[in-house]
């Protein structure tokens, strides 16, 4: 039996995990989103999942664990590392750009500044990374 | 709006890059071929002069199949400034072992080769054209890490 693409976020502020949610009500079809309001919570919240999620949204600027710290943890864990990650995040700043793909996050994406631009983003993103890419979320790890 | 898009193809001159380039062009996407024949090719390319060095790529899509992806992929993550350039490694199929395996090598994401590239670069442009913040590559950072590591990469290369 095929189990649900699942789809991760991790953002502390709760506004943008409303829109991203509704964004992806728009495009996803029955895909999971599985919501993580620190890089500790996504830790924790991905001991309990059965496949990889298909990607992650990563927000750089969060307290106690910043994006960066969550993206080293992830590619430092043999569980998690082919995870996709894609940066999500207000910074258009070129040096965490470069930064993020060093440490080896999958794309850069800037965050919109309205509800529209949030659809057609999250409808870009869920397109390719999930209608023209393959990734290794068949992957069982429990 | 983020930085240009510009890719760098590697593979085999096959009808099939043919038509992923002419789907670049409609699209315009500025983009260049090398072929990864022999392997010194992408060696050679990425050391040339910096007079020579008029097309730095900010992706690279790289078929699987005749492109020598471990190879360039190994090659490139352990350049201090080339790997910060997302690599796309497309193919014929789709098995999962072989997705995975691409991932392991250190591509940004595996493509199944689509029947019809036209079609599948409408979705590949709106979001690597527009959505995607790439990373900055100056040809000079390039050719100067690349002379801290010559000697590994010759021998390597060789």
């Amino acid at each position: 039996m095929k189990n649900k693409q699942i789809i991760a976020v991790v953002d502390d502020d709760d506004d943008d995990l409303f829109l991203i949610q509704e964004a992806f009500k728009v495009c996803l079809n029955e895909e999971k989103v599985l919501i993580a309001t620190s890089g500790m919570d996504l830790l924790s919240r991905l001991e309990t999942v059965k496949t990889l999620p298909s990607f992650l949204l990563l927000d750089l600027n969060m307290p106690l664990m910043s994006g960066f710290e969550v993206l080293g943890k992830l590619r430092a864990d043999p569980r998690y590392n082919l995870m996709p990650v894609l940066i999500f995040s207000t910074s258009n700043a070129q040096p965490d750009i470069d930064r993020a793909y060093e440490l080896g996050a999958n794309s850069y994406v800037k965050k919109p500044d309205s509800f529209n631009d949030y659809k057609s983003v999250v409808e870009d993103l869920c397109n390719f990374w999930l209608r023209v890419a393959s990734t290794p979320s068949s992957r069982f790890y429990r | 709006m983020t930085g240009p898009l510009s890719i760098l193809l590697i593979g085999s001159d096959t009808p099939d890059r043919q038509a992923l380039a002419d789907a670049f062009r409609s699209y315009g996407v500025p983009h260049r071929y090398l072929s990864a024949q022999e392997d010194v090719t992408l060696n050679a390319y990425f050391q040339k002069g910096l007079a020579d060095a008029l097309f730095v790529p900010t992706l690279i899509m790289l078929d699987r199949d005749t492109g020598k992806p471990a190879k360039i992929l190994e090659l490139l993550k352990q350049h201090p400034v080339l790997r910060r350039i997302p690599v796309i490694v497309y193919g014929s199929g789709n098995d999962p072992e072989q997705v995975r395996l691409a991932y392991r090598w250190g591509a940004t994401c595996y493509m199944p080769r689509p029947e019809n590239w036209q079609a599948s670069m409408a979705h590949f442009c709106s979001y690597w054209k527009k959505r995607v913040a790439l990373p900055t590559i100056k040809a000079e950072d390039s050719l100067s890490s690349t002379q801290n590591s010559n000697q590994h990469n010759r021998r390597r290369w060789a």
